[in-house]
């Protein structure tokens, strides 16, 4: 994980070195740095962007989502509410590269980048618990569902995701705020699933092949945010 | 705008359109986390339960016995599949414990289970369920009245009667021994005796069936036998003290009933005069020596009608004729027992079963027995247990005698195990047992698993039940116990793959026989309608096994 990180601030600062070394950097009058605040799909969080060139941003953010939901489903004869919960917190590094940088593309061709990098994920856990809904007739006899026990599922993935995606930015709200909006995805490793039961319900436990069947696909993250930056 | 600067700019906007429709392609291509996620409910839900292997002593089927569960804790005994029907299916009859009490050693359930079946006498089988066992199993042998063994004698005769209903001169009625055997009974109903029913109302009529048993009390057998259900240990025997635990220890035994012109009798208006010949080398615990002339013992008597055994009076040995007899009286028909008493322990016994050959998952069933001590030697069969045993597992065995006991262990085979003597069986330790390898367990580990598919699903059902796996040389007779098929898995070493076997699977009232299987070191099997598959439906009556699998799986919710 390490050397990865390294080896992509190493790239991020070529690419810095190279775009500041382009003939046409941006004009000394307009703003190169900005910070910002941003919510969306993977949650809220900060982020501070450098304008290296009049193509070329670098980006450094940071997002916290704690989802969590109950529903309730029928799973087999019976009904389960099932408790799903997601923490996902991470720093990305971005490379933005803006493909219609000519002032004839129009305003909002402009403010388009196509952004590429990678985040470190600190937090990625999914898990669901399903407790049954009602109580269970065996026979003659009523089982409280209370008593029936309850399945859990630990989904995680690797901790380095790369990122590529599409953003506005720099769309002015006045004086030096300006809106941003991202649509992109990670693609993430793999992921592991691990499954626990118990009581009457221990032996669901072998049902872990086909959760991870089911979620072997789980390797796009997609992001869809918006934020605000104020311009320094 | 020139024309390349319009043809680059559409192009990019077009890269733009196919990265955004890749990304929302992405987020919908996902598969539903919960497809073909199916959670089902155990179909194990008892902690607790006590499986009793009901046969007779003629070897005849008792799947036609009549079931009554009575007792303080009757209403928490549920059958199989959770209902209040009780019925021996295959030879066993399954008990289960609500799944909802909590049983422990401190509260126990105590049940009565009633077994009765046309010409068997009815067995009253207390049964003491403590939690320590989480499948207790028990042998219940039922005595056929008119089918006499080589461990037991029986006597079926007529008596006819003066029109008034009574016997115009005394009669006596004498019971040859059993083969091998000294112990025999006698007994003379004197002249104008009158015949009375359970409700004490005088029954008329001419013709009496008279019924004697005489079993061998030196048997082993008896202890499968004995009255009460739970071996020659007893959880209450009613003395002129109070009712305590105790063990009894037969010197002779007899078993009296009358039918008069079809009415079962129970009580006479005179005493009848019985006479019971003993086992000449019954050791009396009173004595610590032979049994001899001059010898008091006690007789006991054990009514269907009151399940318990009661101390009636004191007799004193008397050699007539070369055999030592012990004569009293008696006003009611049930069995009698002539012998000692000897008090019980307030604590189990209890026996941690330690073999290195039942390492690694393997289990064998193995056979406990516990005797009475006679200079040092076995002597009689007290009670005995059966697990399926693997490596340190432990068993309890309560009522035995504040005396030393001996306790054995066997195999699948009846090949002894360990004996080992325990001088105080009330100080309430563990007994660590080490089993010595069994002839019967030599062959390669064999590992069974099974596997179900409900028709329509992709996926195997991954909730088996808890199951009994028997087993046979195939074309031979009588079942043995592999062990308990937990979650579809076993693994033994009781079987050899050279050979051919039929195996009978019992999970409550549900029977099934599979047979002239040859076992492979790996035996996989997946329950299922596609035999192309290599999938199998039995090898008997495939379609109603079809239509039972469609049936669970339709129960199931698959």
């Amino acid at each position: 994980m390490k050397q990865l990180l390294i080896l992509s601030f190493s790239v991020l600062s070529a690419v810095m070195v190279y775009a500041q070394n382009e003939n046409d950097t941006p004009s000394g009058r307009e703003p190169r740095f900005s910070a910002g605040v941003h919510i969306g799909t993977q949650g809220f969080g900060v982020s501070a962007a450098y304008q290296l060139h009049h193509r070329w941003m670098a980006g450094l953010a940071t997002s916290y989502a704690p989802y969590g939901y109950t529903a309730t489903r029928t799973l087999g004869k019976n009904k389960y509410d099932v408790k799903m919960k997601e923490q996902l917190g991470n720093v990305q590094a971005l490379i933005g590269w803006k493909p219609f940088a000519n002032a004839r593309s129009g305003r909002f061709l402009n403010t388009l980048y196509i952004n590429g990098g990678v985040a470190v994920f600190y937090k990625q856990e999914a898990s669901a618990t399903a407790t049954p809904r009602e109580d269970y007739q065996y026979g003659d006899i009523i089982i409280k569902k209370e008593d029936l026990g309850k399945v859990d599922a630990q989904v995680k993935w690797k901790n380095i995701a790369p990122y590529g995606g599409l953003a506005l930015r720099g769309l002015s709200l006045g004086r030096r705020f300006v809106f941003n909006a991202d649509l992109g995805t990670y693609y993430l490793s793999k992921p592991e699933v691990h499954m626990t039961a118990d009581n009457l319900l221990s032996e669901n436990a072998a049902q872990e092949a086909a959760v991870q069947k089911n979620l072997d696909g789980y390797r796009w993250l997609p992001v869809l945010q918006v934020g605000v930056a104020y311009n320094f | 705008m020139n024309f390349k600067t319009q043809i680059m700019t559409k192009n990019r906007i077009s890269f733009i359109l196919l990265m955004f429709l890749a990304v929302v392609g992405m987020i919908v291509a996902c598969t539903n986390p919960f497809k073909d996620l199916e959670i089902s409910v155990s179909s194990n839900v008892f902690k607790n339960v006590v499986n009793l292997e009901v046969s007779s002593s003629a070897g005849a089927s008792l799947d036609n016995a009549t079931i009554v569960i009575t007792g303080p804790d009757a209403e928490k005994i549920y059958n199989a599949e959770g209902k209040k029907v009780f019925k021996v299916t295959g030879g066993f009859l399954f008990l289960a414990v609500d799944p909802n009490v909590v049983v422990s050693e401190q509260a126990p359930l105590n049940i009565n289970v009633a077994i009765s079946a046309a010409n068997h006498l009815g067995a009253q089988i207390p049964v003491k369920i403590t939690g320590a066992e989480k499948i207790a199993m028990r042998k219940v042998v039922l005595l056929n009245t008119t089918s006499a063994s080589s461990e037991m004698a029986v006597k079926n005769t007529s008596v006819s009667l003066a029109p008034n209903g009574t016997p115009a001169a005394d009669v006596t009625v004498n019971i040859p021994p059993p083969a091998g055997s000294a112990e025999s009974a006698t007994i003379t109903i004197p002249a104008g005796t009158q015949f009375r029913d359970a409700n004490n109302n005088v029954v008329s009529g001419t013709d009496l069936k008279v019924s004697l048993i005489v079993p061998k009390t030196g048997s082993e057998s008896l202890a499968e036998v004995f009255p009460g259900g739970t071996g020659l240990t007893q959880p209450a025997i009613q003395t002129a003290n109070g009712t305590s635990a105790g063990t009894l220890m037969p010197g002779g035994m007899s078993e009296v009933s009358f039918t008069l012109n079809g009415t079962a009798i129970t009580n006479f208006s005179k005493p009848i005069d019985l006479g019971i010949i003993l086992d000449p080398d019954f050791v009396n615990p009173g004595t610590g020596q032979k049994v001899k002339a001059g010898d008091k013992l006690s007789i006991f008597s054990f009514s269907s009608n009151n399940p318990i055994w009661k101390l009636e009076q004191e007799a004193t040995v008397q050699s007539l004729g070369g055999k030592l007899t012990v004569n009293f009286t008696s006003s009611h028909a049930t069995w009698f027992l002539a012998g000692n008493l000897v008090e019980s322990c307030s604590n189990d016994l209890k026996i941690k079963l330690m073999a290195d050959w039942l390492k690694n998952g393997v289990t064998h069933p193995v056979t406990v027995k516990v005797y009475s001590s006679a200079q040092g030697n076995a002597d009689k069969l007290l009670v005995q247990k059966s697990v399926t045993a693997s490596d340190g597992s432990e068993l309890s065995f309560d009522y035995l005698p504040q005396a030393p006991v001996i306790v054995k262990s066997f195999d699948a085979d009846g090949n002894t195990l360990s004996e080992t003597t325990v001088t105080n069986p009330c100080n309430g330790g563990l007994q660590t047992i080490s089993l010595a390898a069994s002839p019967a367990a030599g062959n390669p580990k064999t590992t069974m698993q099974l596997y179900v598919r409900c028709p329509n699903q992709a996926q195997r059902v991954t909730i088996l039940p808890t199951f009994y796996l028997y087993y046979k040389i195939h074309g031979q007779t009588g079942y043995k116990l592999v062990g308990i098929v937990t979650n579809g898995y076993i693994s033994t070493t009781l079987l050899d793959p050279a050979k051919k076997y039929d195996f009978r699977a019992v999970w409550g009232a549900t029977v099934k026989d599979v047979n002239d299987v040859a076992v492979k070191v790996d035996n996989t099997a997946t329950v299922g309608d596609n035999a192309a598959g290599g999938e199998i439906l039995g090898t008997k009556a495939g379609a109603t096994n079809l239509e039972l699998l469609k049936e669970k799986c339709k129960e199931a919710g698959l």
